[in-house]
């Protein structure tokens, strides 16, 4: 869709290829440890967060502990069972149906090759440093010794 | 002549000599001798008798005129009566509405292809909406299914989509029947009207009963008062959030003053850059795009003509546009954009593209995209909107509610019936949104917004 509300300047590299959001996973933490990406969502799914809440200021009323103890035994939900801001989960499996059959969230090939250009724009900022400028598609540069992995 | 009105200009002068003799039948009887009936016989410039003319002085615009067009032709009646009564008998109040326009607007030598296009359009249809909510609803598999708003109320289709449809869109159509529904949604529908009509500044209608104004220079107010809900387009082009219910920030000890006509809180937001610059609606959304061209596409997706690269976009073909523009030969449009958009682009003295817009009739220089950015073979799959929306309202959570013990009003049928539909959202957002990917009927994929709500 166009959401009418364009602004001349567009997104900076990093609002895509740092984002969690416009990745479509949520809100949250996003890290690569040993070339693998692992996502920790900022939220719970609704059904968590109310049951827990819930459970939780009945617990405590009751002198029976806190939400640190309670939530490795509270029952998950069947559905839904992800943040509400979430498209898609770090190994790309789609969490969502949309309005149109060809529109879907990215996939984890998908995912991946737009983090690693992210892991690059630390010290490459944008288009006018050499390594973004020739950077071609399918053609990514190999991970230098900065890139820790 | 009663419930006959003359088909076209070209007739009055032939029909006259008649119109006169039936006139004289009109001979006041004694009884009729207390009626209020008109003192002078009135006229179109080519004499075609209109005695609506001689009590009526409002004036509509000038493509129609009353001394070339006269009354009777839009509003039939009897422009042969002479008094109110009979004079008024079989009129119609608003030519515009769908269901006369076959007949008012659409007449042999006024806009016959316009109503046709008109008809089967998408925005009297309805047909993109219905059925994307069965499809999202899991009432159907197919996305593209053509059930119109007609279709559903001749054929009395029942499911719980289309219970929502009837409540909470149904009155975003332009078969809709103006001033029919309560409130704001009063002025809502009206055909013709509901887009082309311009009610004159209230200190140029002090009796209030000044003719309204037919334009093709349709005011955005028009379009925003439908434009408003789902994608929230019309409101967020003019730089407007839809905020939560609460009306905050306070002001003045009361609820937040940024309210709209629906009891809906916005924020003020960065507008689109089009609105600042002072761009509206139709000088981007060519004749076509709104109003079809007679073939029944299933969405708005498929039947638009112009691209953010229609304008903004190499010398080469702007070139083209304007010389379209100059010729207005574009005629035979077909969907595959093979023929260029009419859009209003124009050269001027010092060989620059220009876009002048509609409604101002200003001219706005038309940048290309950045080279180094958006033309990189790497952003090639990108669509423009997935970097330069930079905010965009997002509803999570979104989940409606029937509650079957209480009534709703049907706005197609205009009647409450049992069960009330309410929306419900966890949150809104505005920022950063997620982006995605969408095959084209042309199998290339493309880097598009994933919008919620």
């Amino acid at each position: 869709m166009d959401p009418h509300s364009t602004s001349a300047k567009g997104r900076t590299c990093h609002d895509c290829h740092q984002n969690p959001r416009a990745l479509g996973l949520g809100a949250g933490n996003l890290w690569n440890d040993n070339g693998t990406w692992h996502f920790s969502a900022a939220g719970m799914a609704p059904e968590v967060a109310v049951s827990e809440t819930l459970s939780l200021l009945s617990r405590q009323a009751r002198g029976l502990g806190t939400l640190n103890n309670m939530s490795q035994n509270t029952p998950k939900p069947s559905s839904p069972n992800h943040p509400l801001d979430a498209f898609v989960d770090i190994d790309g499996n789609a969490l969502v149906h949309t309005s149109r059959k060809d529109l879907r969230p990215f996939n984890k090939k998908e995912i991946d090759r737009i983090l690693y250009v992210g892991i690059c724009l630390t010290c490459h900022r944008d288009f006018k440093d050499p390594v973004m400028k020739n950077w071609r598609p399918g053609h990514a540069p190999r991970p230098c010794k900065n890139a820790r992995f | 002549m009663p419930g006959k009105f003359l088909p076209t200009l070209s007739y009055g002068l032939l029909l006259t000599t008649t119109i006169i003799t039936c006139t004289c039948l009109f001979i006041p009887s004694p009884a009729d001798s207390t009626r209020n009936r008109v003192d002078k016989v009135t006229t179109t410039i080519n004499g075609r008798i209109d005695l609506c003319l001689s009590c009526h002085d409002e004036r509509p615009d000038k493509a129609h005129a009353r001394e070339i067009l006269g009354c009777a032709i839009c509003h039939r009646g009897n422009p042969l009566a002479g008094d109110p009564l009979r004079a008024h008998r079989g009129m119609i109040l608003n030519p515009g509405e769908l269901q006369y326009a076959g007949e008012t607007c659409g007449q042999t030598g006024c806009h016959p292809r316009e109503v046709k296009w008109v008809k089967n359009s998408l925005m009297t249809t309805n047909r993109g909406i219905i059925s994307t909510l069965r499809y999202y609803w899991g009432e159907t598999n197919d996305h593209n299914e053509s059930i119109s708003v007609a279709k559903i109320r001749t054929d009395h289709m029942e499911s719980s989509a289309l219970d929502y449809y009837r409540k909470m869109c149904g009155s975003c159509h332009l078969s809709m029947k103006r001033h029919t529904l309560p409130g704001f949604l009063a002025e809502k529908g009206g055909g013709c009207t509901a887009c082309h009509l311009h009610k004159p500044p209230a200190d140029q209608d002090k009796k209030g009963i000044a003719h309204i104004q037919i334009t093709r220079n349709i005011p955005m107010s028009n379009c925003l008062k439908c434009h408003n809900r789902s994608g929230r387009i019309g409101l967020s082009y003019q730089g407007r959030f839809e905020s939560e219910g609460y009306g905050t920030p306070y002001q003045d000890g009361e609820l937040s003053h940024l309210e709209l006509i629906d009891g809906r809180f916005f924020r003020r937001m960065q507008p689109d850059i089009h609105y600042e610059k002072g761009l509206i609606c139709i000088d981007c959304h060519t004749q076509k795009e709104v109003m079809g061209n007679g073939t029944s596409y299933p969405h708005l997706e498929d039947q638009l003509q112009v691209r953010c690269t229609t304008c903004h976009t190499n010398n080469g073909y702007l070139e083209i546009l304007a010389r379209q523009r100059a010729t207005r030969t574009n005629r035979s449009w077909t969907p595959n954009m093979a023929a260029p958009p009419l859009l209003n682009i124009k050269k001027t003295k010092e060989n620059l593209f220009v876009l002048e817009g509609k409604g101002n009739k200003r001219a706005y220089s038309l940048r290309p995209p950045d080279s180094a950015t958006c033309k990189n073979p790497v952003h090639g799959r990108l669509t423009c909107q997935a970097c330069h929306s930079r905010w965009v309202p997002q509803c999570y959570g979104c989940h409606v509610r029937d509650n079957r013990g209480q009534y709703q009003l049907d706005k197609l049928d205009n009647v409450k019936t049992l069960g009330r539909w309410r929306e419900y959202r966890s949150f809104m957002r505005f920022e950063s949104p997620a982006l995605g990917v969408l095959r084209g009927k042309d199998a290339r994929e493309r880097i598009v917004l994933l919008v919620p709500g």
